[in-house]
């Protein structure tokens, strides 16, 4: 914030405030009287957003349960937005992934999530050209696809880091329960690119 | 610490609700919630013990609006008054920007309030963070107990017990009834407001 810019800034801090917590907001006991506004372009991703937030405070499972089924639910009314869409496919298969993984989940993912949640807002956003939204979506495609990279490396890696003594039976069902879900999860974000990469050729052609 | 993201334009705030055990805290952030829920996406969120005592601590994030461009984000938190519990307490105070410090009017809790805004003072310490400098309002919480009958501290005793040197910005309040609840806040999130900006500039 610049110094010249908030001069003003306790005044509009208080308006903030006064707005925020008008006393002539219904209680909780009273019929509401409040009217909700016409929902602009946008709104739909409130709630996501919220969700978001608290997954960035705390992943548990009811946050990322809400997570993907509000992405779900955000797929119909983005149809028609090949971008959005794309992106919002993409939350979904990083949700699902972290739903899957939890603690063993790519450090990065949340990171990604947050990345590409921005990104939707952004093109969700009707002052971005269609060739921005399009440079907008290439690059978060990349950088997911650099994720799955980094998540194979690491199943990659993880043999050769393996202990020298005999695993015990135990410890032997958990490692192929983990490969299990890893093979799940290579399948699955190779069909979420596969249908990405048919999205952007047909952006490219529109 | 409050976040701030001069990319997105983003700051975040922290103001934790501290106090002794039943003094009311948790009835203030519920009230807040209650008045504010239908305009924001969020929910409270609140870890009890059976007996309806707060375990860790409660959560209240909400989204105050754009104030000179920058998006303000709001988390409210209350810690656990119980003295058992105060590593968790310690913790929730990590980061803190803002406090608003629930003091129990009843007269039989003057020595629990003195007690709890000392451990308030030794955990900010902990954080290397001073009580004079960090923003800080008092509530003089639980003044409708003189209704029933029950004594209750006047607010020269309780100014003189904890905020004699401080003079901070203090309210009586009835978080049972919502009496003075919602500007306390709203002073408690100002200041803290004006002191991130200061910091900022």
């Amino acid at each position: 914030m610049d110094k010249n810019a908030n001069d003003t800034f306790a005044f509009d801090l208080e308006n903030r405030l006064d707005d925020f917590f008008s006393d002539s907001l219904s209680r909780p006991d009273e019929p509401s009287t409040v009217q909700e506004p016409p929902a602009p372009r946008g709104r739909p991703l409130k709630s996501l957003k919220s969700t978001l937030l608290a997954i960035d405070w705390e992943i548990t499972d009811d946050a990322l349960a809400a997570f993907i089924g509000q992405v779900d639910a955000l797929e119909g009314p983005y149809e028609t937005d090949k971008v959005a869409h794309t992106l919002l496919r993409m939350l979904r298969s990083l949700g699902r992934y972290v739903r899957t993984h939890k603690a063993n989940a790519h450090p990065d993912t949340i990171k990604r999530i947050m990345a590409v949640y921005s990104a939707l807002e952004r093109a969700v956003d009707d002052q971005l050209s269609p060739r921005e939204k399009e440079k907008l979506l290439s690059a978060e495609v990349s950088a997911f696809r650099q994720l799955k990279q980094q998540i194979v490396a690491s199943r990659a890696a993880r043999p050769t880091a393996a202990p020298t003594q005999q695993p015990s039976a135990q410890t032997l069902l958990a490692v192929g329960a983990v490969i299990r879900a890893i093979h799940d999860l290579e399948s699955r974000v190779t069909a979420e690119l596969s249908a990405i990469r048919k999205d952007l050729e047909r952006l490219g052609k529109s | 610490m409050s976040f701030i993201n001069t990319k997105t334009k983003e700051v975040q705030v922290k103001v934790v609700f501290v106090g002794p055990g039943r003094g009311g805290k948790t009835t203030n952030l519920e009230y807040i919630f209650s008045r504010i829920r239908h305009r924001i996406q969020s929910d409270m969120v609140s870890i009890k013990t059976q007996g309806d005592r707060t375990l860790f601590f409660d959560f209240l994030p909400f989204e105050l609006g754009a104030i000179k461009g920058y998006q303000v984000k709001t988390q409210l938190y209350t810690v656990p008054g119980q003295v058992k519990y105060n590593a968790t307490r310690k913790l929730v105070l990590k980061g803190v920007d803002g406090i608003v410090f629930v003091a129990d009017s009843a007269v039989d809790r003057r020595e629990n309030n003195i007690r709890s805004f000392e451990n308030l003072r030794e955990n900010l310490g902990f954080y290397d963070i001073d009580l004079t400098t960090i923003p800080l309002v008092f509530q003089y919480n639980k003044r409708d107990l003189a209704t029933q009958g029950i004594p209750i501290l006047d607010v020269n005793t309780l100014e003189s017990d904890l905020n004699a040197q401080l003079k901070a910005p203090s309210f009586t309040a009835s978080a049972l009834t919502g009496d003075n609840v919602i500007p306390t806040v709203k002073k408690a999130i100002a200041i803290t407001m004006v002191a991130t900006r200061d910091k900022l500039l």
